[in-house]
């Protein structure tokens, strides 16, 4: 947390409710056919879901219950009837005509424009936990029927590539719904309750005062909106639902009649988190500010993610030539890299998209510039001197433009650092010198890139004194994002620098090869 | 008076600043009591569910001499390949063999005798794993007597002279997913570890039997693995600035119990007198509150009349310092700041 959140909080106090965040909004608004809201409740102490609920926002969502979470067919039974939604919202390659997936295969630009804007909104951080949960239990999932099973496995895999996308900094795929409202607007409340959503939509009812909204907020903050459901609620409701459940397992119809009550009790709470989310989604597409107008490269970015990290590899997996062997190695396991090259590799795609969405969306936003220009990222003064270096020999030297400063703002800036011109990012220059005088600290910046009027058609030439001098510029430093996407290619060669660390130890033994078996009778004797 | 004080420290150690929470923790005045006393709606209990997976993962570790835990604990280097042997010191409710935690105690320390005169390939062949042991909160901190069971020590015998090293183990339920896993989780649990690390090192002073073992500074943690009932053990636990932690923290307990406050009722309702002082004591809201006082709201309230920064959050409360937020919000209006402070806080908002 940093010192402008904690002012800005103070700031929220005193407006009495949330105040945006920023200029703009770093994700696009994608139409209703492009999302799809997702909320889980679990049993108490389960790691699994319990009842899913599932849809478009601009449609009643489905709910999937299963009457009894522990047990395992039951379970993937109800897992198996909430796939299809998740698995067309992410265009798994099973979903479509063979014809159509190889040519996407072929070409991937049809695939990543086709998925470029799909958006999957959870309520909150435990949400997103149970998409991992999912991966842990079906990635491998290895008894039942074949066709079962494959469509079990991909469901997985599915929510593992989603869980880890989540993860990736900047993604605008998976969406968090209590964490984007926190980054869109900040809240006049401690960091701990910032993570119910029920309570962070109350303070953005408008037309109210700060007591009425925090005497809301509180009520709110007392309905559960994460995964666990109120232990009252499961001791006074559930827990003898599910006794009588057990109790039946011998009358089907008295079963299902049970397992129906079980259904009508995990409705209400799967309806309150879905509709919560549509309606921070609904709250932040109504807010007035655009988004950021850098956003194309994140967007790209994660297209190309969705391609190369999760459908390529789902495609190739039912090219019906490969061996059980082959396939094997195009499932991401939910517990491990196995090699560290390939955990180095992710290491550097993160990195690589931190720097980027840093680096671009800094320029569409001029809070984020401010808040960069804070932490030293940057400076901003007034252009005193543009001249060209003389050389010995040579008709023209580099241009230097000579910035004065405040010395008293921080910079952790140093010489040869790339920086480039808020408001005219292709204009680069290399810092050349930095020298403080008393309070003012002059920057010597030789300029190297979008000098002319041809590379920034709106802007004056570099060497252009009388357009410049007198003015004041703000420049941040150039991201690198390019040099880290490289070092995510280096970082599998066996050669390079590092080698030593990525490639020294022998890899790990694979996991056995994956058993489809009809039921577990067989798989239990096949494996005598 | 609850006897099973683990609880108790636990509440401790989530906010030692708190004076109403030490008080309540130390002598015993449940916080839910004092909530109810003072007309707070409290939302209490587990759920019946995690309750019941949690008794049955524990249950199932144990199980037929350890052999699941065993195998984790081997496959992660815990204990070596050859490790064998169980003693089971949990209560019968527990699926133990004791009554109650004082035969627990007493049936450990009796064993723990026993493995000091051990000599040879006896002692060799001591047991590596020990259930459910029961230890006396140091110094009798926790009014009037502490006594609480930790969930796993291993033991690591060696050749004489050498110490046995015993090794605390702490059992959750919650899933291990690498780097994943809970880091608020994991903290609270080392936490809970270390402490135990230092009233076994006490306790084993008190019987006289320091100079025959040496706990470990390392633990390891037995989580579950995600969606399978089976353990999932993180091993090399660094436990030593916890036991450090836990040690000034039990320092602290001791004086604060010095204090008197009348008797406890022979019933299980609260006398008034007890809650009262609760009631009474200063409070400090933090905001790791939320996640175990039933006071809670009722204090994050009163901070926020008295304008206490700390109710909008730990930072916000570190960067107004003594400036209270009514003050803070008039300086933000373009109020004169009247001291050194207050100047400095308008220099930093302007």
């Amino acid at each position: 947390m940093s010192r402008h959140d904690v002012f800005e909080r103070l700031r929220a106090w005193d407006e009495g409710g949330a105040i945006p965040n920023g200029h703009t909004l770093p994700w696009l608004r994608a139409t209703a056919a492009d999302r799809l809201v997702l909320a889980f409740v679990r049993m108490g102490g389960e790691s699994s879901p319990w009842g899913i609920a599932i849809g478009r926002p601009d449609a009643p969502p489905e709910f999937f219950t299963c009457a009894e979470p522990r047990n395992a067919d039951l379970h993937a039974a109800f897992v198996l009837a909430a796939a299809d939604a998740l698995l067309r919202h992410v265009e798994h390659p099973s979903l479509l005509p063979d014809d159509e997936r190889l040519m996407l295969l072929a070409m991937e630009a049809p695939l990543r424009a086709r998925v470029r804007l799909r958006q999957l909104w959870v309520p909150g951080s435990s949400h997103l936990d149970m998409l991992h949960f999912l991966d842990f239990r079906y990635t491998h999932a290895n008894t039942g029927e074949p066709k079962v099973v494959r469509r079990l496995q991909a469901f997985g895999r599915a929510c593992g590539w989603l869980f880890r996308e989540s993860t990736r900094p900047g993604q605008v795929r998976v969406f968090d719904a209590t964490a984007r409202l926190r980054r869109a607007y900040t809240f006049p409340a401690e960091p701990a309750r910032q993570s119910h959503l029920g309570y962070l939509l109350a303070w953005l009812v408008p037309g109210r005062t700060r007591d009425e909204r925090l005497a809301d907020a509180r009520e709110r903050e007392g309905l559960p909106v994460s995964v666990t459901m109120s232990p009252a609620y499961e001791r006074a409701v559930l827990e003898p639902l599910v006794t009588r459940y057990n109790a039946a397992r011998d009358d089907a119809p008295a079963q299902a009649a049970v397992a129906r009550e079980i259904h009508d009790a995990l409705v209400p709470e799967l309806r309150r988190r879905w509709e919560l989310t549509a309606q921070a989604m609904s709250i932040l597409d109504a807010d007035t500010r655009e988004s950021n107008p850098h956003l194309d490269a994140v967007i790209d970015l994660g297209s190309a993610e969705c391609f190369h990290e999760y459908w390529k590899n789902e495609a190739k997996g039912l090219d019906p030539s490969l061996s059980d062997e082959q396939r094997r190695y195009l499932v991401h396991d939910p517990e491990t890299d196995y090699a560290p090259a390939r955990a180095a590799r992710r290491y550097f795609a993160h990195l690589h998209a931190a720097e980027l969405a840093a680096g671009e969306l800094v320029h569409g936003d001029a809070t984020l510039a401010e808040q960069s220009l804070d932490a030293g990222n940057g400076f901003r003064g007034t252009i005193r001197a543009v001249e060209r270096e003389a050389i010995a020999g040579k008709k023209s030297g580099p241009i230097l433009w000579t910035i004065e400063c405040s010395a008293d703002d921080s910079l952790r800036l140093r010489e040869e650092t790339s920086v480039c011109l808020v408001g005219a990012r292709k204009r680069i220059g290399r810092i050349r010198s930095l020298v403080t005088v008393g309070a003012v600290r002059t920057v010597v910046l030789q300029m190297t890139d979008g000098l002319t009027r041809r590379a920034l058609p709106d802007v004056p030439e570099a060497a252009d004194v009388a357009a410049h001098v007198g003015t004041t510029v703000t420049f941040l430093e150039q991201a690198a994002a390019g040099f880290t996407q490289m070092k995510i290619f280096r970082v599998g060669h066996t050669d390079g620098p590092g080698a030593w660390l990525t490639h020294a130890a022998p890899l790990p033994e694979p996991s056995p090869p994956v058993r489809i078996q009809a039921n577990l009778l067989e798989l239990v004797k096949s494996l005598q | 008076m609850r006897r099973d004080v683990r609880r108790r420290l636990e509440q401790y150690a989530s906010n030692p600043r708190c004076e109403a929470n030490v008080i309540s923790a130390v002598h015993d005045v449940p916080m839910e009591a004092v909530a109810r006393s003072l007309g707070f709606e409290v939302a209490v209990g587990q759920s019946p569910f995690a309750l019941l997976r949690g008794q049955q993962f524990e249950r199932s570790i144990f199980r037929d001499d350890a052999v699941r835990l065993r195998r984790a604990l081997i496959t992660q280097k815990v204990l070596p390949a050859n490790a064998a042997g169980f003693v089971d010191f949990r209560m019968a409710r527990n699926d133990g063999p004791y009554p109650n935690l004082d035969a627990s105690r007493a049936a450990f320390l009796q064993r723990l005798g026993a493995f000091a005169k051990t000599v040879g390939e006896a002692r060799l062949q001591l047991p590596t794993i020990l259930a459910g042991p029961t230890l006396m909160v140091p110094g009798k901190a926790i009014l009037p007597d502490g006594l609480f069971a930790i969930d796993v020590l291993t033991v690591h015998p060696q050749p004489r002279p050498a110490p046995i090293v015993l090794r605390v183990g702490e059992v959750k339920v919650y899933p291990d997913r690498g780097g994943f896993t809970d880091a608020a989780e994991l903290s609270s649990t080392r936490a809970q570890a270390g402490l135990y690390v230092h009233a076994l090192r006490v306790e084993l002073q008190q019987s006289k039997l320091a100079q025959h073992f040496a706990v470990a500074d390392d633990g390891f943690l037995v989580l579950t693995r995600p969606s399978f009932n089976l353990p999932s053990v993180r091993g090399a636990e660094d436990l030593q600035h916890q036991a450090e932690r836990a040690a000034v923290m039990f320092d602290r307990v001791l004086r604060i119990a010095e204090r008197t406050l009348p008797a406890d009722s022979a019933t299980d309702d609260v006398p008034t007198t007890r809650r009262q002082a609760v009631v009474d004591a200063p409070k400090q809201y933090a905001d790791g509150c939320l996640a175990f006082c039933e006071l809670a709201a009722h204090c994050q309230q009163e901070a926020l009349a008295r304008g206490l920064p700390a109710a909008l959050g730990d930072d916000l409360g570190r960067f107004l310092g003594p400036i209270t937020l009514h003050r803070a919000l008039e300086l933000l209006h373009g109020a004169a700041p009247q001291h050194d402070v207050e100047r400095d806080l308008v220099a930093r908002i302007t």
